[in-house]
């Protein structure tokens, strides 16, 4: 368990498992570094691995949107489908961090994922 | 290891020098090989490594013109549908109704967040059997997915307005006419 639940990030972390007991890894970003502010992981899935390259695939994303120049659009989340797994990378407070989580398909989808992050929102504004 | 070890044709190629390329919708969009566009004025050092890419041929360009139309079919409220190469980024198809953006450089763009999610999911070492599908992305007012299509690294793009559909119905429709 690489969080501490006296921290906001942490208590997230918390808060996820405990409604997603069945997640894969879930994580707490920080974009301008690509490191983990709490993390925790439920299968080979490296939490560290996933949060530096994940902070890059939000930055591509982030170039993509300023070459459609788009005004006044911000990136809600980004969801990776694989053959058996969901990726969500959810961007919270302004974009400086996200949630990434990784979960079975079989045993959550979207809607699911996405109303169990939203809940954290205030928590890490 | 670099991040960006796999992303050369971001280094190669000059998105601006394309970004005139704003269509108007019905306007079957065909992108020339990049030795047709301005090049940069020096050769690059260890322009070996960048091989002239093969031309597209007819056959490949009549099939992703042929996918976005099934896709416009059915998404008649798009905003822009594009058939990419997701290694190179150059466009074999794509109608572009609705946003202000060079239509080339967006799509490099997009094969470029491609790129960086298959790197990601290697990275992770997921196994030989989790094969990326697509991609969806959610912004305030519009959705983006990027589906990976079966066959020659070929990416869908499609970006709707939220008001005019929902995430599964575009994941639905793609996926439909991607197999």
């Amino acid at each position: 368990m690489a969080y501490s639940a006296s921290t906001p990030a942490g208590q997230a972390v918390q808060n996820i498992i405990n409604d997603l007991p069945g997640l894969m890894a879930v994580a707490i970003v920080d974009i301008s570094s690509g490191m983990s502010l709490a993390s925790h992981s439920n299968s080979g899935i490296n939490p560290e691995t996933a949060a530096a390259y994940n902070t890059e695939v939000v930055k591509q994303k982030l170039k993509a949107m300023s070459a459609l120049k788009l005004q006044n659009e911000t990136i809600d989340d980004i969801l990776i489908t694989l053959t058996n797994q969901l990726h969500l990378i959810k961007l919270v407070a302004d974009s400086k961090k996200f949630i990434y989580l990784v979960v079975n398909s079989r045993d959550t989808n979207l809607a699911i994922a996405r109303e169990v992050l939203r809940a954290q929102n205030e928590l890490l504004s | 290891m670099g991040l960006f070890s796999n992303l050369s044709f971001l280094k190669r190629s000059q998105p601006e020098a394309a970004s005139a390329a704003i269509l108007a919708p019905e306007v079957s969009v065909a992108v020339a090989p990049a030795e047709t566009g301005p090049v940069e004025a020096a050769p690059a050092p260890a322009a070996a490594s960048t091989a002239p890419e093969p031309a597209i041929s007819g056959e490949a360009r009549a099939q992703a013109e042929a996918l976005v139309r099934r896709v416009v079919h059915e998404m008649p409220d798009f905003m822009t549908v594009a058939v990419v190469d997701s290694v190179s980024g150059r466009i074999l198809a794509g109608q572009w109704a609705g946003h202000s953006g060079g239509a080339v450089e967006v799509a490099l763009a997009h094969a470029a967040v491609v790129q960086q999610t298959r790197l990601a999911i290697e990275a992770l070492q997921l196994g030989s059997e989790e094969l990326l599908e697509d991609i969806l992305i959610t912004l305030r007012r519009q959705l983006h997915l990027l589906q990976v299509l079966p066959t020659q690294n070929w990416l869908l793009y499609l970006a709707v307005r939220t008001q005019d559909t929902n995430p599964a119905l575009v994941r639905t429709v793609l996926r439909t006419l991607a197999t």
